[in-house]
């Protein structure tokens, strides 16, 4: 409802409980407020975060002195959902806000979709997706847009510890045969990307169960946006989950099995998949054990790193929105002017399920354990907001593991490698030793001691094997619920 | 429909599917699985010890007896050399206990084990009937429950045994991890997933033998064993668990009946990632018993219900959260916003989010254990729940009296 032109503020007839200035036309977290202290508040949630952020990736000032030269880059994940879409908006307006006052951009920002609509049932064809983007770089022309293949992630051949493990794979691959049995072998060719899509679809189709597609899809989103970010040399991914997508997420790890990783997951911080020794590019002066003890080894392990994908920046893995509701954003996206509504039509939504499935009817064997949760959370999220935002502190109060012990190595003797395996090249012990001790598909650190407890609860003479197929990565217990046939 | 052979045996035609992984077998394979798997969860946990006297907590309901079924079948198979006692506990509820205790009592013949019942109006001095005359049916529940969690023990104790086993199954764990999560109650769900409960300093400890065991096979195995148990749920429980933790689960189960374990696993992997707790990971090498949890959860309300949670629970749990951000500090104050919104000036901000596993993390408060004041019973607060239930019974009972 607008108000009528030439009102003054005394003649409102429910002024905003904010900034009593102006009409009350919405209810925001139980104050009635006017439209423009609502966007502010959403604005305000997401730009505390994307500050904090700032701080974390302050780029080091030039050895001469003087401020620093470089910039903050970030990549955005933009599933095209509302989420993502609104933090887009955000980020946008955040530069705009800057460049008026006459600042610089405090960052840059590469926005990459990766398009998952060969492998999910409820997306939209291919074909709707290049308009999509279109009129998002239209829209915000400032940026660059990217839209990637899921099969990016199939990259059979690296042995780079963050990259996935397709042999680690229980189920009979397509390229099994080429992929021979000796890991000496040359790699094979790359195959053209129509391969591998096909490639990924015949593997996703032998896995079990919608909701093992769907959580391995997910699974390979991130992994692709991680790539990306790495490829991209950001110092940051930012995800558009809110604070109801991250207790979704919460819930379902753990009715997934996932528990162990959950933590990585859900808090803002460095990807699990960060190699220790090499973060001292971007972060603090102050150096720990690990880097102290790499920089005893021969300077090679830090020059000539350009080109060595094993050599990386600390990444972040941040989600600005963690303090808002969906409906909240949901709003915030139909009130934006021009709206953003129209962009979200466009598009299905991908990367964090908001409203793909409370209105479909069916049947449990094509639902996902995310789709369970995305309905189980529409119908509570009005009613316990507090529950939801709950659940999310406290998934957040939770201690990440490291990768754990391996029969007495811990990470603690991450030194010795460095002496044992001597001239093999700047710590490629310790770098397979991370492969070792991260699951071959989600690479989030094994939980040994776990499943040595948990032996024989599962009902099944074929036990989780502790050792994993000869010379192959070990999956987790939730990597390895979802490929079970 | 072209009948299968068992997926074990692979002689006997397979008319069961497994809800737990779906497998299928024939009725004395699944049988033989199921007493199996407890077997495992028993000697893996090393629950027991021979010659160790154990209580059974004796409902009548599916659970208790499928337990007790199980351990007198176990304890002669493979010799635990356990002395049991089915213990039962009388809310004085005219009707349900009657014919539950007649259960009971029957359980006891068939089993050719001692029964011991234990009355709330021995303990306590009120029945349940007297209770919800005074209270009304409202809340009632929670009188039932925690006076049934100490009720066991203290039965126990007057029979001089150490140990009950309660027929938990993986589904009420599984919701208790959820519900747990959903109140943001990390030392809660670190309990509720341990398999043993209760201190050092508690005369009485609690285990779950049935901890691995879906809900659904139990009500198989009591089926096709043929056994004697009551199944009608309490009458003053009449409240549904739609839009709580339970039916979530139930539906999970359905998409993938793995879910009620994982979610099991989850939660016993997140019990050893909490702040300050130290892991006691494997319950199975190195060590005499398993870990054990202090105190005994909150699992469920009346016996019978197991850990059901209603949406009422869910409400409850959220006025109490809203209650507690009331007394925070006040939100950001929206009208301040414009004002701050650069990257630069907020770089004074402090707390930041960013962890490492460390000694950064915000510490989950740790429950502080004590003994009740009035009862001795093991309680983190000065007076326990029970007692405290109880002082508020007798107020009413003094101002009816007058
Ligand atoms: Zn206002
Ligand atoms: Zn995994
Ligand atoms: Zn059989
Ligand atoms: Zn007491």
């Amino acid at each position: 409802m607008e108000l009528e032109p030439g009102a003054g503020p005394g003649s409102l007839t429910r002024p905003c409980s904010k900034c009593r200035a102006r009409e009350t036309t919405l209810e925001s977290r139980s104050h009635a407020v006017c439209k423009d202290c609502f966007m502010n508040f959403v604005a305000t949630k997401c730009i505390k975060q994307i500050g904090l952020l700032g701080k974390e990736t302050r780029p080091p000032p030039p050895a001469s002195g003087g401020p620093p030269t470089e910039t903050r880059r970030y990549l955005l994940g933009l599933s095209l959902g509302v989420s993502s879409t609104v933090l887009l908006h955000l980020l946008n307006e955040n530069i705009e806000f800057q460049l008026a006052k006459g600042r610089n951009a405090p960052f840059e920002l590469v926005v990459i979709h990766v398009d998952t609509s060969l492998f999910l049932p409820d997306q939209n064809g291919q074909s709707r997706l290049a308009p999509a983007l279109d009129a998002y770089r239209q829209r915000y022309p400032r940026f660059t847009f990217h839209c990637i293949p899921l099969s990016s992630t199939l990259d059979l051949s690296s042995t780079n510890p963050d990259d996935i493990d397709w042999s680690s794979l229980p189920f009979r691959s397509p390229f099994s045969q080429r992929q021979g049995s000796s890991d000496s072998e040359p790699s094979p060719p790359q195959p053209s990307i129509d391969d591998t899509e096909k490639t990924l679809q015949t593997l996703l189709a032998s896995l079990p169960s919608a909701a093992s597609r769907a959580d391995i899809v997910r699974l390979l989103t991130r992994h692709a946006l991680v790539s990306q970010a790495h490829q991209h040399g950001c110092q940051a991914l930012l995800l558009g989950h809110s604070t109801t997508a991250l207790a979704e997420l919460t819930l379902a790890e753990a009715a997934k099995g996932r528990g162990f990783s959950l933590p990585w997951l859900v808090r803002d911080g460095p990807s699990p998949t960060d190699d220790d020794e090499d973060d001292d590019d971007f972060s603090s002066s102050i150096p720990d054990d690990h880097t102290a003890t790499a920089s005893v080894n021969p300077t090679s392990n830090h020059a000539g790193g350009g080109k060595d994908r094993g050599r990386r920046r600390r990444l972040l893995i941040y989600h600005p929105l963690r303090e808002l509701q969906r409906r909240e954003l949901a709003t915030y996206a139909s009130l934006t002017e021009p709206a953003l509504t129209p962009l979200l039509g466009l598009a299905s939504p991908s990367l964090d399920n908001s409203n793909s499935s409370n209105n479909r009817i069916v049947s449990h064997k094509d639902l996902s354990i995310e789709e369970v949760m995305a309905r189980y959370f529409g119908e509570v999220e009005a009613e316990y907001p507090s529950v939801i935002a709950n659940v999310v502190r406290t998934a957040g109060k939770l201690v990440p593991r490291e990768v754990t012990e391996h029969e007495g190595d811990n990470n603690d003797d991450d030194e010795d490698d460095y002496e044992d395996d001597g001239e093999t090249a700047g710590g490629e012990g310790s770098k397979k030793k991370r492969r070792e001790g991260r699951c071959g598909l989600c690479r989030m650190p094994l939980d040994l001691a776990g499943d040595e407890r948990w032996r024989g609860e599962l009902g099944e003479k074929k036990e989780i094997s502790l050792q994993g197929r000869k010379g192959r990565s070990r999956l987790c217990y939730g990597c390895e619920r979802s490929t079970a046939g | 429909m072209v009948s299968t052979l068992c997926a074990a045996c692979k002689t006997e035609r397979a008319y069961i599917k497994r809800p737990k992984n779906h497998a299928k077998l024939c009725k004395t394979c699944f049988i033989s699985v199921f007493e199996d798997e407890v077997h495992h969860t028993i000697t893996s946990s090393h629950l027991f010890y021979p010659g160790e006297k154990v209580a059974i907590g004796a409902s009548g309901g599916k659970d208790s007896t499928v337990l007790a079924s199980v351990l007198k079948t176990l304890n002669e198979r493979h010799g635990y050399g356990l002395d049991l006692v089915l213990l039962s506990i009388d809310e004085g509820i005219k009707g349900y206990r009657d014919d539950s205790l007649e259960t009971v009592k029957r359980n006891a013949v068939q089993y050719n084990m001692p029964l011991k019942v234990v009355s709330y109006e021995e303990l306590y001095d009120w029945t349940m009937d007297q209770v919800v005359e005074t209270i009304g049916k409202k809340g009632n529940c929670t009188y039932c429950g925690v006076f049934r969690r100490q009720a066991l023990d203290r039965g126990a104790k007057k029979l001089g045994i150490k140990h009950v086993v309660t027929g938990h199954n993986a589904d009420d764990i599984a919701e208790t991890v959820l519900m747990n999560l959903l109140r943001g109650d990390l030392a809660r769900l670190s309990r509720s997933t341990s398999i043993v409960t209760g201190d050092n300093r508690s005369e009485v400890k609690r285990s779950k033998p049935l901890k691995y065991s879906y809900e659904k096979e139990i009500v198989l195995y009591a089926y096709h064993k043929g056994l004697d148990y009551f199944s009608t749920e309490c009458i003053y429980s009449p409240e549904a668990f739609r839009g709580g933790p339970r039916s979530l689960i139930k539906q999970l189960e359905r998409v993938r009946p793995s879910a009620i374990l994982d979610i099991v696993r989850s939660g016993e992997d997140m019990a050893r990632l909490i702040p300050g707790d130290s892991p006691s990971s494997c319950a199975c090498k190195g060590q005499t018993s398993a870990p054990i949890a202090a105190d005994e959860d909150d699992i469920g309300g009346c016996g019978s219900q197991g850990g059901r949670t209603s949406d009422k629970r869910m409400a409850a749990i959220e006025k109490q959260l809203r209650e507690n951000e009331a007394h925070e500090a006040l939100e950001i104050d929206v009208a301040k916003v414009k004002s701050g919104s650069s990257v630069g000036e907020r770089d004074k901000q402090i707390d930041l989010p960013l962890r490492n596993g460390s000694g950064l993390a915000r510490g989950a408060p740790r429950q502080v254990l004590g003994t009740c004041v009035r009862c001795g019973y093991m309680s983190s607060q000065a007076i326990c729940q029970a007692c405290m239930l109880l002082e508020n019974l007798n107020k009413n009972r003094a101002q009816i009296q007058i």
